[in-house]
């Protein structure tokens, strides 16, 4: 065996040509803090691969600054082992990740690095297709309307805030308020949201979504929790997660959205939908900010550098619709913002909010009410998404923003009248049960077709008679009685077509009465 | 304001080089008052090379920097040196990282390198 080996490393060598030519190089004149400034490389492009050479091996790095004399470069591997001195080299690439089905199901780093310990992702790395992390977003003509919804299991957003596939839906509030729950939630549903008859799925019905996850920023420990979450609920099994957490260097994490991004543009392209959370954008900014001083970019507002309202756009921007003759496939966004004491005024919320499809505002009092999901309809809005919304879904919350706005105004003002009209009374009574109905578990997203027959009974004065204390009771009675007696003549015909026919409609009356009864 | 190193050195070049022998020890002085003022001492090292740099370019010549693995004898560099122009600026080091081999680099932007270790980061990465 060993004699093979030799034998064969004396073909390899013998076979060695090498002629040395002369190549353009740059040298390291500052290093630290993930930085290097190198002198020379004068035609070296923006965002190119270099190669430096350092004494324990080649370390990759981005060029980011193009200066006269200079380039900043970030390096994206052992910081540590670059010195003043080490030669750096032209690759004549752009940063890019290597993107196929075997990424799912894995966690792995924005360069695509697994971090998992599930071994190599491709079995052979020559062939595999390589996505830029920075690409262009799909031009208008390449794309169509939102128009096929994506449903996130809560039944408070799919209701009033409803989100298409391709749309960006910003979910913004405080520290602790349910953000990456309702990210969570969304992609655990996806596991019960697609349509399952292929007549359905012909005329444009839900199919499954790929989910990507990009972990920016955040703890270890709350990286692991998730994996591990995702991985109990079967949800790994269409889901990626790009990790980049606090111990990353700041490069990393100022690199994980945009690959996450490049993913999900890979089953985009391949006529797929995809999902992908970027949780959060906050800290990304926060790197991005880290990495422009650092590389002497002049600071602005907040001190972050000028173009951090162009950072979040064009990234933003990836996610599209796209039209039949490309395919017809889908990125949708869920990016998250965290607040600072419910500031939406300050500087990367407001960009954020400027640039996505709408926004999901959670609200701190809320949530310390026990409204959970504690989503502030008030100021949540969906700009797009109302005309993915099903038929179904359309037909019974139509009324509900505003049933729930005159709700509110009205219990405001009955802090102060002692006596109340009939009328007034009823209403209060409605919105208190449709405020109770609304609310929901933690990561437990609700079916569509399951929300919808909630809401109905519910806007429709079915429940009226019900005490409001008792109406979360009843609502998982009645849905576990339809479940039993009315699967195939309520649930799944809604659940297929989308749509509330008149029959259904009136079983599922006569369902509500039966369970009344019971 | 801070000034960058190669500020430092057009602002020198521009002026000392072509003053009078009698006067450049004193504008040499000013120059270097002016770059404590500005809080640059601390930066003269790359001052003073940015200035090398630019006498040289200026003389028409280019900076050769010749690399070993070993220190060379002599006659060796002197040989190496005879191949390059008269205004070139010769500099020689040794970086027992190539192993055997000399590397070439003109201008900190083009090298040639005749190195063993190039030659086998290349065998091994093929």
């Amino acid at each position: 065996m060993s004699y093979e080996i030799i034998e064969k490393l004396k073909r390899e060598i013998a076979g060695f040509r090498d002629e040395p030519e002369s190549e353009r190089i740059g040298i390291v004149t500052e290093a630290g803090d993930g930085i290097a400034k190198i002198a020379g490389l004068s035609e070296a492009l923006s965002q190119e691969i270099i190669t430096i050479e350092t004494s324990s091996g080649d370390v990759s790095a981005l060029a980011a600054n193009l200066e006269e004399d200079f380039i900043g470069a970030i390096i994206l591997g052992n910081a540590d082992a670059v010195k003043v001195g080490d030669r750096g080299k032209k690759t004549g690439t752009v940063l890019s990740i290597p993107v196929g089905r075997e990424l799912i199901g894995r966690v792995v780093d924005p360069l695509g690095e697994p971090l998992d310990g599930k071994g190599v992702i491709f079995e052979n790395e020559e062939n595999v297709k390589r996505n830029r992390l920075e690409r262009n977003a799909p031009s208008v003509v390449v794309r169509e309307s939102v128009k096929i919804p994506l449903h996130t299991g809560v039944k408070a957003i799919d209701a009033m805030i409803p989100i298409g596939r391709g749309q960006r839906e910003l979910i913004i509030g405080d520290r602790q308020t349910g953000k990456t729950a309702i990210a969570l939630g969304a992609i655990l549903n996806q596991k019960q949201d697609s349509v399952s008859s292929p007549e359905a799925s012909a005329k444009g019905g839900r199919r499954r979504v790929i989910c990507i996850y990009v972990a920016i920023g955040q703890k270890n420990s709350k990286v692991a929790k998730i994996v591990k979450l995702l991985e109990e609920k079967g949800a790994l099994a269409y889901t990626i997660v790009v990790s980049a957490p606090a111990s990353a260097p700041a490069a990393m994490q100022y690199l994980a959205p945009f690959a996450g991004a490049a993913v999900g543009e890979y089953f985009m392209d391949a006529g797929e939908d995809a999902l992908v959370v970027y949780d959060d954008l906050s800290k990304h900014a926060d790197a991005y900010r880290e990495l422009s001083l650092l590389l002497r970019r002049p600071p602005g507002r907040e001190a972050y550098p000028g173009d951090i309202f162009y950072l979040h756009s064009r990234l933003l921007e990836r996610a599209a619709k796209l039209d039949q003759e490309h395919g017809g496939g889908s990125l949708t966004a869920l990016p998250i913002i965290e607040t600072k004491l419910g500031d939406v005024s300050a500087y990367i919320p407001t960009n954020v909010i400027s640039i996505t499809d709408g926004q999901i505002y959670l609200e701190a009092n809320l949530f310390f009410q026990g409204i959970r999901p504690a989503v502030n309809v008030g100021l949540s809005v969906s700009r797009v998404g109302s005309t993915a919304q099903t038929k179904a879904m359309k037909k019974v919350a139509s009324r509900l923003r505003l049933e729930l706005a005159q709700f509110r105004e009205l219990a405001a003002f009955a802090q102060f009248a002692s006596d109340l009209d009939e009328s007034t009374r009823q209403r209060i009574r409605r919105g208190e049960l449709l405020t109770e109905i609304l609310k929901q578990s933690d990561i437990e997203p609700v079916p569509f077709e399951r929300q919808v027959v909630a809401i109905y009974a519910a806007i429709n004065g079915h429940l009226d008679s019900i005490a409001v204390a008792d109406a979360k009771a009843f609502e998982t009675k009645f849905l576990d009685y339809l479940e039993k007696r009315y699967r195939d003549t309520i649930l799944k015909p809604i659940a297929e077509t989308g749509e509330l026919a008149e029959a259904v409609e009136t079983k599922l009356k006569q369902a509500i009465e039966e369970c009344k009864q019971l | 304001m801070r000034y960058a190193p190669s500020q430092y050195a057009e602002a020198f070049t521009a002026v000392v080089p072509k003053a009078p022998a009698s006067r450049r020890a004193e504008l040499t002085q000013r120059f270097l008052r002016s770059v404590r003022k500005n809080g640059d001492l601390s930066r003269i090292r790359q001052i003073v090379a940015a200035i090398e740099r630019r006498l040289v370019t200026e003389r028409g010549g280019a900076w050769i920097r010749l690399e070993f693995a070993r220190p060379q004898p002599e006659h060796a560099v002197a040989g190496l040196r005879g191949r390059f122009g008269a205004h070139d600026h010769i500099e020689v080091a040794v970086r027992p990282e190539l192993i055997a081999g000399v590397r070439i680099t003109r201008d900190n932007e083009t090298e040639l390198d005749y190195s063993l270790a190039r030659k086998l980061k290349k065998l091994f990465t093929r």
